[in-house]
């Protein structure tokens, strides 16, 4: 094709591209469109404070019984981790929209690192639970025994069965989450491919 | 965020959408096929906008900067949603009032345009996004963090492939 056909091309393209475009109607709208990601987040923030807050206040209760000076020092090491996977998780949150005035590869490998730590958090998540598990299967057995605890007592239902279920869901979010980050290192791979190519 | 970098975000945020509000939208369409998506990848530009704004001191024009948000933002949103149907013939706006024969012929024309461009591989789809927005090549390049000959390049690929794309719909 000639130099000439080319630039009629684009022309042509730029003029129909160039048609199309409502806008984001007004201001106002884009206040809307804020506005609505802004209180997403915050539900986001306040449902992984309240499940990390619990999870503390669980482990805070278990450790105020600990029946030996291991099963405090497991109980501080799994206090500790469960208040670091917090952290790790605002500072994700902080390191993907740091990078979104980057050039598109930079983007798309930090975006990659950013998955990545998504990954290694699961996989925390996984090292973290069976601890927690260790740690607070003594206080129940105890405690139910102490306490002449039924299986179906308030009590039981705040100590035993409120936190499993709470460990048991933080299980199931984290399996989601390795398996949508495994899937994004995936896709993201594909793109970084195509951002090589022609590369010199 | 302090309450006065918000007010900064707030006006900034009204500023774009008035001047470059068109070139937003474009962009949308040329990463998603359908309007749910479209509004939600709006949202995210436009939030991801209203935080970067405030951090902006002037390297490069305010509408490269734009795009540049606006692109990153619409690579992570198709690497979580990637499905591209085929649009219906009638395209993507659907209007219930009957159209002008010509205006007809432009929209099919448009849509035709953008699910050509929207079937590129993404560094060639942006790059012609870029192109059809007038930036130079020098600046394409910037974007993509690579040579102005690779951008060369990945255009006369695009180009091909839709010429070839869009003769084919026509014949």
């Amino acid at each position: 094709m000639s130099e000439r056909t080319s630039s009629g091309d684009w022309e042509r393209w730029q003029q129909e591209w160039r048609r199309t475009g409502s806008g984001v109607a007004a201001p106002a709208d884009a206040r809307r469109y804020i506005a609505r990601a802004r209180r997403e987040r915050l539900v986001a923030r306040l449902i992984e404070g309240a499940v990390a807050g619990a999870a503390l206040l669980v482990t805070a209760a278990a450790l105020w019984h600990a029946a030996n000076p291991f099963e405090a020092l497991l109980g501080l090491v799994v206090g500790l981790a469960i208040g670091a996977l917090w952290v790790q998780r605002a500072l994700i949150r902080e390191r993907e929209d740091s990078a979104v005035a980057a050039s598109s590869p930079e983007h798309l490998a930090l975006l990659r690192g950013v998955r990545r730590q998504d990954i290694r958090l699961a996989q925390f998540i996984w090292l973290v639970l069976p601890l927690e598990l260790a740690f607070l299967i003594p206080w129940w057995v105890i405690g139910t025994r102490v306490h002449h605890r039924s299986l179906t007592d308030v009590g039981s239902w705040q100590t035993v069965w409120l936190p499993l279920l709470g460990m048991l869901a933080l299980f199931v979010w984290s399996v989601r989450l390795w398996r949508r980050a495994r899937a994004e290192i995936h896709a993201l791979d594909r793109l970084r491919e195509q951002y090589r190519e022609h590369q010199e | 965020m302090p309450e006065s970098d918000r007010t900064t975000a707030d006006a900034a945020i009204d500023r774009v959408v008035r001047d470059h509000g068109e070139l937003l939208d474009r962009v949308a369409w040329g990463y998603v096929d359908n309007a749910p998506d479209r509004d939600d990848l709006m949202q995210e530009i436009l939030t991801a906008l209203w935080r970067a704004l405030p951090r902006f001191r002037g390297e490069s024009s305010e509408r490269t900067f734009v795009l540049r948000v606006a692109h990153n933002r619409g690579i992570t949103f198709s690497t979580r949603r990637r499905r591209f149907e085929i649009l219906p013939d009638d395209g993507q706006v659907t209007d219930p009032a009957p159209l002008a024969e010509t205006r007809l012929i432009h929209e099919q024309r448009r849509d035709r345009l953008f699910q050509a461009i929207r079937r590129l591989p993404e560094a060639q789809r942006q790059a012609v996004m870029l192109r059809l927005e007038g930036l130079s090549q020098r600046e394409i390049a910037e974007l993509q963090g690579t040579t102005e000959t690779n951008v060369g390049v990945r255009l006369a690929r695009a180009r091909k492939a839709l010429r070839a794309q869009l003769i084919e719909e026509d014949g």
